[in-house]
Protein backbone atom coordinates (compact mmCIF):
# COMPACT_ATOMS: atom_id res chain seq x y z
CA UNK A 1 0.00 0.00 0.00
CA UNK A 2 2.78 2.42 0.99
CA UNK A 3 4.72 1.58 -2.15
CA UNK A 4 1.72 2.23 -4.38
CA UNK A 5 1.06 5.57 -2.69
CA UNK A 6 4.72 6.52 -2.99
CA UNK A 7 4.64 5.70 -6.70
CA UNK A 8 1.49 7.81 -7.17
CA UNK A 9 2.99 10.80 -5.34
CA UNK A 10 6.30 10.50 -7.21
CA UNK A 11 4.42 10.29 -10.53
CA UNK A 12 2.64 13.56 -9.76
CA UNK A 13 5.91 15.20 -8.77
CA UNK A 14 7.81 13.98 -11.81
CA UNK A 15 5.02 15.09 -14.12
CA UNK A 16 5.13 18.59 -12.68
CA UNK A 17 8.93 18.61 -12.78
CA UNK A 18 9.32 17.51 -16.40
CA UNK A 19 6.51 19.53 -17.98
CA UNK A 20 6.85 23.05 -16.69
CA UNK A 21 4.09 25.48 -17.60
CA UNK A 22 5.29 28.84 -18.92
CA UNK A 23 3.18 30.73 -16.35
CA UNK A 24 2.80 33.84 -18.45
CA UNK A 25 1.57 36.95 -16.70
CA UNK A 26 -0.81 37.71 -19.57
CA UNK A 27 -2.60 34.44 -18.88
CA UNK A 28 -4.09 36.11 -15.81
CA UNK A 29 -6.42 37.89 -18.22
CA UNK A 30 -8.07 34.55 -18.94
CA UNK A 31 -8.73 33.41 -15.37
CA UNK A 32 -12.42 34.28 -15.76
CA UNK A 33 -12.34 37.53 -13.80
CA UNK A 34 -12.90 39.63 -16.97
CA UNK A 35 -15.62 37.44 -18.47
CA UNK A 36 -18.37 39.73 -17.19
CA UNK A 37 -16.56 42.96 -18.09
CA UNK A 38 -18.52 44.72 -20.81
CA UNK A 39 -15.50 46.39 -22.37
CA UNK A 40 -13.78 43.05 -22.90
CA UNK A 41 -14.14 40.27 -25.44
CA UNK A 42 -12.37 37.01 -24.68
CA UNK A 43 -11.62 34.05 -26.93
CA UNK A 44 -10.35 30.76 -25.65
CA UNK A 45 -9.47 27.98 -28.03
CA UNK A 46 -7.59 24.77 -27.69
CA UNK A 47 -7.37 21.59 -29.69
CA UNK A 48 -4.81 18.80 -29.64
CA UNK A 49 -2.21 20.95 -31.38
CA UNK A 50 -3.13 24.59 -30.97
CA UNK A 51 -3.47 26.81 -27.91
CA UNK A 52 -4.97 30.23 -28.46
CA UNK A 53 -6.19 33.10 -26.30
CA UNK A 54 -7.61 36.38 -27.52
CA UNK A 55 -8.38 39.42 -25.35
CA UNK A 56 -9.91 42.56 -26.82
CA UNK A 57 -10.31 45.73 -24.80
CA UNK A 58 -12.61 48.46 -26.06
CA UNK A 59 -12.24 52.00 -24.70
CA UNK A 60 -11.00 51.19 -21.22
CA UNK A 61 -7.80 53.00 -20.30
CA UNK A 62 -7.42 51.26 -16.92
CA UNK A 63 -7.67 47.82 -18.45
CA UNK A 64 -5.38 48.79 -21.32
CA UNK A 65 -2.76 49.80 -18.75
CA UNK A 66 -3.21 46.48 -16.97
CA UNK A 67 -2.76 44.52 -20.22
CA UNK A 68 0.32 46.58 -21.05
CA UNK A 69 1.76 46.00 -17.60
CA UNK A 70 1.32 42.21 -17.87
CA UNK A 71 2.81 42.25 -21.37
CA UNK A 72 5.85 44.16 -20.09
CA UNK A 73 6.32 41.63 -17.29
CA UNK A 74 6.42 38.78 -19.80
CA UNK A 75 8.89 40.64 -22.02
CA UNK A 76 11.62 39.68 -19.56
CA UNK A 77 11.10 36.02 -20.54
CA UNK A 78 11.02 36.72 -24.27
CA UNK A 79 13.56 35.22 -26.58
CA UNK A 80 12.82 37.90 -29.18
CA UNK A 81 10.51 40.85 -29.42
CA UNK A 82 9.17 43.11 -32.13
CA UNK A 83 7.61 46.56 -32.19
CA UNK A 84 6.23 48.49 -35.09
CA UNK A 85 4.36 51.76 -35.42
CA UNK A 86 3.00 52.29 -38.87
CA UNK A 87 0.16 54.51 -40.09
CA UNK A 88 -0.94 55.18 -36.52
CA UNK A 89 -1.06 51.50 -35.69
CA UNK A 90 1.18 50.16 -32.97
CA UNK A 91 1.92 46.48 -32.75
CA UNK A 92 4.19 44.69 -30.31
CA UNK A 93 4.95 41.01 -30.10
CA UNK A 94 7.31 38.62 -28.41
CA UNK A 95 8.32 35.01 -28.75
CA UNK A 96 8.78 32.95 -25.60
CA UNK A 97 10.18 29.42 -25.74
CA UNK A 98 8.91 26.71 -23.44
CA UNK A 99 9.39 22.94 -23.67
CA UNK A 100 11.26 23.59 -26.94
CA UNK A 101 8.16 25.17 -28.50
CA UNK A 102 7.41 28.79 -29.37
CA UNK A 103 4.69 30.93 -27.85
CA UNK A 104 3.82 34.20 -29.56
CA UNK A 105 2.22 36.97 -27.54
CA UNK A 106 0.99 39.91 -29.61
CA UNK A 107 -0.43 43.27 -28.55
CA UNK A 108 -2.10 45.54 -31.05
CA UNK A 109 -3.27 49.01 -29.97
CA UNK A 110 -6.42 50.41 -31.55
CA UNK A 111 -5.66 54.04 -30.72
CA UNK A 112 -8.86 54.56 -28.70
CA UNK A 113 -7.86 53.22 -25.30
CA UNK A 114 -8.33 49.73 -26.60
CA UNK A 115 -6.15 46.85 -27.67
CA UNK A 116 -6.11 43.29 -28.89
CA UNK A 117 -3.85 40.85 -27.10
CA UNK A 118 -3.37 37.26 -28.16
CA UNK A 119 -1.39 34.26 -27.04
CA UNK A 120 -0.68 31.66 -29.68
CA UNK A 121 1.34 28.48 -29.62
CA UNK A 122 1.32 24.73 -29.68
CA UNK A 123 -0.28 22.88 -26.78
CA UNK A 124 3.10 21.34 -25.92
CA UNK A 125 4.46 24.80 -25.14
CA UNK A 126 1.94 25.25 -22.35
CA UNK A 127 2.42 21.93 -20.56
CA UNK B 1 3.11 -29.97 17.91
CA UNK B 2 2.02 -26.98 19.99
CA UNK B 3 4.69 -25.38 22.17
CA UNK B 4 4.75 -22.30 24.34
CA UNK B 5 7.36 -19.55 24.56
CA UNK B 6 9.58 -21.78 26.73
CA UNK B 7 9.43 -24.55 24.11
CA UNK B 8 7.31 -26.85 26.30
CA UNK B 9 4.81 -28.98 24.48
CA UNK B 10 1.25 -29.39 25.70
CA UNK B 11 2.09 -32.94 26.76
CA UNK B 12 5.13 -31.84 28.77
CA UNK B 13 3.17 -29.09 30.46
CA UNK B 14 0.33 -31.52 31.04
CA UNK B 15 2.77 -33.89 32.71
CA UNK B 16 4.13 -31.07 34.90
CA UNK B 17 0.58 -30.23 35.95
CA UNK B 18 -0.10 -33.87 36.90
CA UNK B 19 3.10 -33.90 38.95
CA UNK B 20 1.89 -30.68 40.65
CA UNK B 21 -1.47 -32.25 41.48
CA UNK B 22 0.36 -35.32 42.86
CA UNK B 23 2.43 -32.91 45.01
CA UNK B 24 5.63 -34.15 43.42
CA UNK B 25 7.05 -30.70 42.60
CA UNK B 26 9.32 -28.66 44.82
CA UNK B 27 8.28 -25.15 45.88
CA UNK B 28 10.67 -23.68 43.33
CA UNK B 29 9.30 -25.94 40.59
CA UNK B 30 5.76 -24.97 41.54
CA UNK B 31 6.69 -21.28 41.18
CA UNK B 32 8.19 -21.95 37.79
CA UNK B 33 5.07 -23.83 36.74
CA UNK B 34 2.92 -20.97 37.99
CA UNK B 35 4.96 -18.56 35.87
CA UNK B 36 4.72 -20.81 32.82
CA UNK B 37 0.96 -21.23 33.21
CA UNK B 38 0.49 -17.48 33.57
CA UNK B 39 2.30 -16.79 30.33
CA UNK B 40 1.49 -19.72 28.04
CA UNK B 41 -1.62 -20.08 25.96
CA UNK B 42 -1.36 -23.90 25.88
CA UNK B 43 -4.26 -25.68 27.51
CA UNK B 44 -5.63 -29.05 28.43
CA UNK B 45 -7.90 -30.37 31.19
CA UNK B 46 -4.97 -30.78 33.60
CA UNK B 47 -3.48 -27.41 32.72
CA UNK B 48 -6.88 -25.73 33.17
CA UNK B 49 -7.38 -27.45 36.48
CA UNK B 50 -3.95 -26.37 37.81
CA UNK B 51 -4.55 -22.85 36.56
CA UNK B 52 -7.79 -22.83 38.52
CA UNK B 53 -6.05 -24.19 41.61
CA UNK B 54 -3.31 -21.60 41.37
CA UNK B 55 -5.92 -18.94 40.65
CA UNK B 56 -4.05 -17.94 37.49
CA UNK B 57 -5.86 -15.78 35.03
CA UNK B 58 -4.58 -15.32 31.51
CA UNK B 59 -6.83 -12.36 30.98
CA UNK B 60 -4.27 -9.58 31.53
CA UNK B 61 -1.83 -11.07 29.02
CA UNK B 62 -4.60 -11.84 26.54
CA UNK B 63 -6.06 -8.36 26.93
CA UNK B 64 -2.66 -6.86 26.39
CA UNK B 65 -2.22 -8.77 23.17
CA UNK B 66 -5.69 -7.85 22.02
CA UNK B 67 -5.09 -4.22 22.98
CA UNK B 68 -1.78 -4.23 21.13
CA UNK B 69 -3.35 -5.80 18.09
CA UNK B 70 -6.25 -3.37 18.20
CA UNK B 71 -3.83 -0.47 18.58
CA UNK B 72 -1.79 -1.59 15.57
CA UNK B 73 -4.95 -2.29 13.64
CA UNK B 74 -6.08 1.23 14.41
CA UNK B 75 -2.69 2.69 13.46
CA UNK B 76 -2.69 0.68 10.26
CA UNK B 77 -6.21 1.84 9.47
CA UNK B 78 -5.27 5.44 10.28
CA UNK B 79 -2.28 5.25 7.95
CA UNK B 80 -4.37 3.84 5.13
CA UNK B 81 -7.08 6.45 5.77
CA UNK B 82 -4.50 9.26 5.76
CA UNK B 83 -2.96 7.97 2.52
CA UNK B 84 -6.34 7.64 0.86
CA UNK B 85 -7.21 11.17 2.04
CA UNK B 86 -4.00 12.53 0.49
CA UNK B 87 -4.67 10.77 -2.82
CA UNK B 88 -8.29 11.94 -2.80
CA UNK B 89 -7.26 15.52 -2.02
CA UNK B 90 -4.84 15.47 -4.94
CA UNK B 91 -7.48 13.96 -7.21
CA UNK B 92 -10.04 16.57 -6.13
CA UNK B 93 -7.51 19.36 -6.74
CA UNK B 94 -6.60 18.13 -10.20
CA UNK B 95 -10.19 17.35 -11.18
CA UNK B 96 -11.93 20.22 -9.37
CA UNK B 97 -14.67 21.70 -11.56
CA UNK B 98 -13.64 25.29 -10.77
CA UNK B 99 -10.01 24.71 -11.62
CA UNK B 100 -9.08 26.88 -14.59
CA UNK B 101 -8.55 24.99 -17.79
CA UNK B 102 -9.92 21.67 -16.58
CA UNK B 103 -12.61 21.32 -19.21
CA UNK B 104 -10.03 22.39 -21.76
CA UNK B 105 -7.53 19.77 -20.67
CA UNK B 106 -10.04 16.98 -20.83
CA UNK B 107 -11.48 17.83 -24.21
CA UNK B 108 -10.00 17.17 -27.65
CA UNK B 109 -11.19 20.62 -28.60
CA UNK B 110 -12.37 23.44 -26.37
CA UNK B 111 -13.77 26.75 -27.44
CA UNK B 112 -15.30 29.56 -25.40
CA UNK B 113 -15.89 33.22 -26.01
CA UNK B 114 -17.25 36.13 -24.00
CA UNK B 115 -18.43 39.42 -25.35
CA UNK B 116 -20.12 42.36 -23.60
CA UNK B 117 -19.95 40.48 -20.33
CA UNK B 118 -21.81 37.44 -21.62
CA UNK B 119 -20.78 34.01 -22.76
CA UNK B 120 -21.49 33.40 -26.43
CA UNK B 121 -23.28 30.29 -27.60
CA UNK B 122 -21.20 27.67 -29.38
CA UNK B 123 -21.76 28.88 -32.95
CA UNK B 124 -21.09 32.51 -32.09
CA UNK B 125 -18.06 31.50 -30.05
CA UNK B 126 -16.67 29.54 -33.03
CA UNK B 127 -17.25 32.49 -35.33
CA UNK B 128 -15.74 35.05 -32.92
CA UNK B 129 -12.76 32.85 -32.14
CA UNK B 130 -12.07 32.16 -35.82
CA UNK B 131 -12.02 35.91 -36.41
CA UNK B 132 -9.71 36.41 -33.42
CA UNK B 133 -7.34 33.70 -34.67
CA UNK B 134 -7.39 35.15 -38.17
CA UNK B 135 -6.54 38.59 -36.79
CA UNK B 136 -3.69 37.12 -34.74
CA UNK B 137 -2.39 35.22 -37.80
CA UNK B 138 -2.56 38.39 -39.85
CA UNK B 139 -0.63 40.36 -37.20
CA UNK B 140 2.01 37.63 -36.91
CA UNK B 141 2.32 37.57 -40.70
CA UNK B 142 2.63 41.36 -40.76
CA UNK B 143 5.36 41.21 -38.08
CA UNK B 144 7.20 38.53 -40.02
CA UNK B 145 7.07 40.51 -43.29
CA UNK B 146 8.06 43.75 -41.59
CA UNK B 147 10.95 42.08 -39.80
CA UNK B 148 12.19 40.54 -43.06
CA UNK B 149 11.79 43.89 -44.80
CA UNK B 150 13.83 45.63 -42.09
CA UNK B 151 16.50 42.94 -42.27
CA UNK B 152 16.72 43.26 -46.07
CA UNK B 153 16.95 47.02 -45.87
CA UNK B 154 19.61 46.76 -43.18
CA UNK B 155 21.58 44.33 -45.36
CA UNK B 156 21.35 46.69 -48.34
CA UNK B 157 22.45 49.66 -46.24
CA UNK B 158 25.37 47.67 -44.79
CA UNK B 159 26.50 46.41 -48.21
CA UNK B 160 26.20 49.90 -49.76
CA UNK B 161 28.19 51.38 -46.89
CA UNK B 162 30.88 48.73 -47.34
CA UNK B 163 31.02 49.29 -51.12
CA UNK B 164 31.45 53.03 -50.67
Amino acid sequence: MKKILLIIVLSFLSLTAFAKAPNLHVEQLFDGSYNSNESVSTNIYRNQQKYFRGFTVIDNRTLLNKVEQLFEQDLTKAESSFESISQGQRYRSMVIKNNGEEITVGLNYDGHNGCYLFINGSVEAFK
Amino acid sequence: MKTDGLNLTTEELDELCRLYMDCKLSVLEEKELEYILSTTSLTSDAIAEVRALMNIQLLPATNNAVRKKTFWNRMHFARIAASVAVVLAMAVYFLMPGRPGLSENNADMYIAAYSNGKRLNHNDAVEATNLAIAKADSLMHYASLTRNDFMNRASIIISETLNN
